[in-house]
């Protein structure tokens, strides 16, 4: 299910900070196994907050390691603020910011050795910006970059990203080392620093309740494709979660599940909203109570997409044996 | 060229270990500094015969070749961490990056051998006994840089291609292989006395030949290491 953000707005033609269209990197081992990552496609138009969402090992990484040029495409073009990343490499990069889920210094180096090493690479670095970052964020320049918590790690490397007027910050996983009031102040941070609809955001991560606040757009990756890249709230008005008793699913309603878990317990399902009537009407007819009282419905967050669309294949034989 | 001059000064402060350009500098030039003091010592406790100054000699030089080990471990060891992600957000090329490296070694490798002439013009003062001091002082810092910019040409392209260990070990054995293959063709029925004196004379000849070949040597071997280390190392996963 992929839905593209619209075009224009109001007769104008949108400006996009990222596009990407039918990239693909597959990784083969020599034991058999590998990983494939399979014609994505998303835009992220300028001004706005894009979270990148999916399982461990679904290609988040890889997708942001693709658009650093970090590792080589297989397949596929990527459009970074309208230009091309791979013959403008370097007017593309002064553009980024990039924070990564750990830090990228020499963790021999104090905090007042990033300084002399980072402003003379971007003509726009803010010398009073990033001190008063390290302020803010209560860096001390004596410390060895080592010795800093994961949280002040993921800090350095943002006030960096902050301070050279980078047009397009690309985040993996920045809240995964934060407390829950450091992860509230990048959150507002990132809200600031689209606020001129000139900045955005790509950020990759875990805890979908900040994307929940901030994002604008949603990708979902899973084992390597898109599942959905579009308006946050499109996908979360799109899906429902049906929970029941464990004698409650009939195999009628199977083919109108997107997933399903079941335990002793019960089963919770992923139906998509437009077919949540189909779903209740099937359900088996020599059940005494009415559908609409035998479930509970609610509308489905990104975890319960994540978890309930994200399972193994082993899911899809859960799913045979219902039918059975 | 502004990439490239970039690169060259985030190899000198990653080459420091602290984020500061000067430091790095001094580490390199200190073997030369070193030697240049410990003569001036010498001198002045009077030590300074001649078996003392061709051991001192052989003891900066050999300082130098180690230098320039550590100088290749200091800048690729953050190929085996994750340091080397910064190479991945910088606004520089890969290829900008490779022809940084080389020309930052390079530039430092000459400074240091510009101060290996001013080491050994004071060291080998009394025990050259007549020969051209001009001459034996350009040979000696010559031959030390040739020796480091060889080195660092053999070594590149295994650290862009292998995890640092495994290039250590490579490169270790690909040293190995000098005195075997030396040893090798010692056996071998070849005139090798002639082959050490036509050396010997064309060392002797015009300065600038061995100067020429010299340089020429290095420029080859540094265009054939730098070709491979591009294709290397746009290939890397960073």
């Amino acid at each position: 299910m992929c839905a593209s953000p619209v075009m224009t707005t109001s007769g104008e033609e949108v400006d996009y900070a990222l596009r990407v269209s039918d990239l693909g990197k597959s990784y083969a081992k020599a034991d058999g196994t590998g990983f494939r990552l399979h014609q994505v496609t998303m835009d992220l138009p300028m001004g706005y907050i894009m979270g990148l969402i999916g399982p461990n090992g679904a290609g988040k990484s890889t997708l942001i390691r693709l658009l650093l040029n970090m590792t080589r495409r297989d397949s596929g073009a990527i459009s970074i603020l309208g230009r091309d990343p791979l013959s403008q490499e370097e007017e593309v990069k002064a553009d980024l910011g990039v924070v990564f889920d750990s830090i990228y210094f020499p963790e021999a180096w104090k905090v007042k050795a990033v300084e002399p090493v980072m402003a003379p690479m971007y003509p726009s670095w803010d010398s009073d910006r990033y001190h008063d970052y390290l302020r803010r964020f209560g860096l001390l320049e004596n410390r060895k970059i080592g010795k800093l918590s994961r949280g002040m790690q993921m800090k350095l490397m943002l006030a960096v990203a902050l301070s050279h007027d980078a047009r397009l910050l690309i985040l993996d996983e920045p809240t995964s080392g934060l407390d829950v009031l450091a992860r509230d102040e990048l959150m507002d941070i990132l809200l600031d620093y689209i606020g001129d609809g000139c900045h955005s955001v790509l950020f990759s991560t875990h805890i979908t309740a900040d994307l929940e606040r901030v994002a604008d757009f949603v990708t979902y990756i899973n084992r390597g494709s898109v599942f959905y890249t579009g308006p946050k709230d499109e996908l979360m008005e799109a899906f429902q979660i049906v929970r029941g008793g464990p004698d409650d699913l009939a195999g009628g309603q199977m083919p109108h599940l997107m997933g399903l878990q079941r335990s002793a317990t019960g089963f919770e399902a992923l139906v998509p909203t437009e077919r949540l009537k189909d779903f209740l009407a099937s359900a088996s007819p020599t059940a005494m109570e009415p559908s609409e009282d035998r479930y509970l419905v609610e509308r489905a967050d990104f975890d319960n997409i994540i978890r309930l669309t994200a399972g193994p294949p082993a899911a899809a034989d859960k799913n045979k044996e219902v039918e059975s | 060229m502004k990439a490239i001059a970039e690169q060259i000064r985030l190899d000198m402060q990653r080459f420091s270990g602290a984020g500061r350009t000067w430091v790095g500098v001094l580490i390199f030039l200190s073997a030369p500094v070193i030697g240049i003091l410990l003569n001036l010592v010498m001198a002045l406790t009077g030590n300074d015969g001649d078996d003392a100054r061709t051991a001192l000699t052989g003891l900066v030089a050999g300082m130098g070749i180690g230098l320039i080990v550590g100088l290749v471990s200091g800048l690729f060891v953050d190929f085996s961490n994750a340091a080397i992600r910064l190479n991945g957000l910088l606004p520089i090329t890969r290829d900008h990056q490779v022809f940084g490296r080389y020309a930052a070694v390079s530039l430092l490798v000459l400074v240091q051998s510009c101060g290996y002439a001013i080491f050994y013009f004071c060291v080998a003062d009394s025990f050259l006994q007549g020969q051209d001091h001009w001459r034996a002082t350009v040979l000696f810092a010559l031959g030390l840089f040739m020796s480091e910019s060889l080195l660092f040409a053999v070594a590149a392209p295994l650290f862009y291609w292998l995890e640092m260990a495994k290039a250590v070990i490579a490169f270790l054995a690909l040293l190995g292989l000098v005195p075997i293959t030396a040893l090798v063709g010692s056996w071998l029925p070849f005139g090798w006395g002639a082959v050490w004196n036509s050396i010997m004379r064309f060392l002797t000849s015009d300065l600038w030949r061995p100067v020429l070949l010299g340089l020429a040597v290095i420029l080859a071997a540094d265009m054939v290491s730098i070709a491979i280390s591009r294709k290397v190392y746009a290939r890397k996963e960073i």
